[in-house]
Order: C-alpha cells, then structure tokens, then sequence
C-alpha cells in the first residue's frame, strides 16, 4: 500500500474541498471506481452531498479505515467500532436520512446498513398511526382499501 | 413514546425550511426508480403517483413526508432490517409503504427466518430487560415448563455421539 498516503480532495456540492487519504477515499465504492478506471484527477466533485454531510461520511470511513488498519486485539477493536456506529448514528431523523441517501449513492455498504437500521428500529413498533404522523406520511388509502388490507392479516389478530 | 414525537415535529419545521436539497437528491433518484420497478405494471403506474405527487410538493413544499420521499430501493432496504411481526402493521401505514412492503416480502423476508418472539410476555418489558441486562433475559428464556420431561443433559449426549463418531472412522 504505497499509494495510501497520496491525497484526494472530495469536493462537496457547495464547493468546499475535504482533503481525505486515498485509502478513506476508496471506502466511498463509487470512488474507488473511478479511481480505478483513472478518470480522475485527485479532486472528484460530489455534487448531490453538501459539506454538512460530507464531512460526516468522511469521519465514519476515517474511523474505520483507522480501526481496520490495526492488527490484532481485533475483539476490542470491533466493540469499539459498534460503540462508535451506536454514538454516529444517533442523530436527528433529518440528518439521518441524508446520510442514508448520501451513503447509498456514494455506496459506502456499512454506513447505508446501520442507518436503515436506525430507522427500522424506530419505526419496528408503532402503530400506523404513529408513524404516519412522525414521518408526516398521508393517508392515501379509503376506508375501504384500508379494510382490504387490514383483513390480509386478519387471521393474526385472532385469538 | 410521547417525547420521540416532540422531537420529531420539531424537526419537521426546520426540514420545511432547509429541505430545498434534501428533495432535490431525491427526484434523481427518483427517476431511477421507474426503470427497477418495470416488471410489475402496478407498481410502475404507482410510482408514476408518486412521482407526480412529489413534484407537486416540491413546488409547493409544504406537506412532503421523510419516510416516503426516499427512494423506493432504500425504503425496502430499511423495511428489510424490521422484523416479519411488523410488516403487516407497517403495511397499513400507506400505499408507497405498502408496495415497499410487498417487494420487501419477496426479496428478503421470504429467505428469512422470524426471530424468536417470547408470546406471552410484554414486548416493551423483554426490550426493557435486554437493555438492562442480557443475563436475567437469559435465565428467564431457560425456564421450563411444567410437568415436561426431564431432559437428558446435552453433555452426556455430545459425549456418547463423539464415541461413535471414533467407532466409525477409526
């Protein structure tokens, strides 16, 4: 890896440069191919993400490129890195959902897996109601259509 | 439950009015979207809807929902990482869920195992143990029934299947 310490900048939707190592950069898939296919200079645009977020998909690669470096105690090293995802994740629903979308373009696979957590953990127990109302999601069935569908698992409620 | 909420609508004012980027990365996206879902014809004419009705609220920007102006494929990604009791509530939320649900169902939950789920006990109350501690959930799952059995202890077992395993292959 002697081409690890060469420097790419990501430069965010509003322009501003982020200066990363080669090897964080590579974490995004989506650069590391155009990296491979060299048609790139050392600054790449990454136009759909703006700084705020940026910069957060930045800290998680940076942290796990960082921990995957280091050999041994590898036990230690993967709590670590969960108790770090725990505390990275929770963020407001807004921030999060950035991140989802911004992880799923730049295709970074943990980060995009751990933030659909997030959100399934949020929504696993509530009832319609409630998630329509957090995530402001209209009621677009009829009473009808909405009897269809609560007797597809009809059988579940009974006793 | 009722805290969550509060933070939630609180969040909802600040997206109304800084949520100009968050949509527009959506509507590429979006695009995508119609040429995955070809194969099934109701889905496609649905997330033409969609699409429609998310134009219309960028325009006007009042009433888009976080959930539904993901993308479909990120949507069933997170539907995916929910356990199988809960698609059949999260199915009644709306018809864009609903479809997610169903594509959800087909690429993932039907490969896949229901977890263990403990019937006779509050759900809120084993979230609440597992968090507090993971030893006394562990006891409470080991208790026995009744009246069963006894059970020959799996040590022994292991040990008379080792023999025959040297019987055989010597």
């Amino acid at each position: 890896m002697s081409e690890s310490n060469k420097k790419i900048s990501l430069i965010s939707s509003e322009g501003e440069a982020f200066e990363v190592s080669e090897a964080v950069a590579r974490e995004f898939e989506i650069v590391a191919h155009m990296l491979e296919d060299g048609c790139s200079g050392s600054s790449i645009p990454i136009t759909t993400v703006d700084s705020n977020i940026l910069g957060k998909v930045i800290e998680y690669c940076t942290k796990h490129v960082e921990v995957g470096n280091v050999e041994g105690n590898s036990e230690k090293a993967e709590k670590d890195l969960e108790e770090f995802d725990k505390r990275f994740i929770a963020v407001e629903m807004n921030t999060l959902f950035s991140l989802i979308l911004a992880a799923n373009y730049l295709n970074v696979k943990g980060l995009l897996n751990i933030g659909c957590q997030k959100v399934a953990d949020t929504i696993k127990d509530m009832k319609p109601e409630e998630v329509r109302s957090i995530f402001n999601i209209e009621n677009d069935y009829t009473p009808a259509e909405e009897e269809v569908v609560r007797k597809e698992n009809e059988w579940a409620f009974q006793p | 439950m009722a805290f969550s909420n509060r933070g939630f609508s609180k969040f909802h004012g600040k997206e109304e009015a800084s949520g100009l980027g968050f949509v527009r990365i959506t509507r590429g996206l979006g695009r995508k979207r119609i040429l995955i879902s070809k194969s099934n014809q109701e889905n496609v004419s649905n997330s033409d809807q969609n699409l429609l009705k998310r134009s219309k609220s960028e325009t006007t920007e009042s009433n888009n929902s976080v959930l539904e102006s993901l993308h479909q494929d990120i949507l069933i990604r997170v539907l995916c990482h929910v356990d199988h009791d809960d698609l059949a509530r999260l199915k009644r939320v709306s018809k864009t869920i609903r479809n997610a649900v169903l594509e959800a169902k087909k690429s993932h939950f039907d490969y896949s195992t229901p977890k263990k789920t403990l019937s006779f006990r509050d759900p809120l109350v084993t979230l609440n143990e597992d968090s507090n501690s993971n030893s006394t959930s562990d006891q409470d799952d080991e208790i026995e029934p009744p009246n069963a059995p006894t059970r020959r202890k799996n040590i022994s077992r292991e040990s008379d299947l080792s023999k025959i395993s040297m019987v055989l292959f010597k």
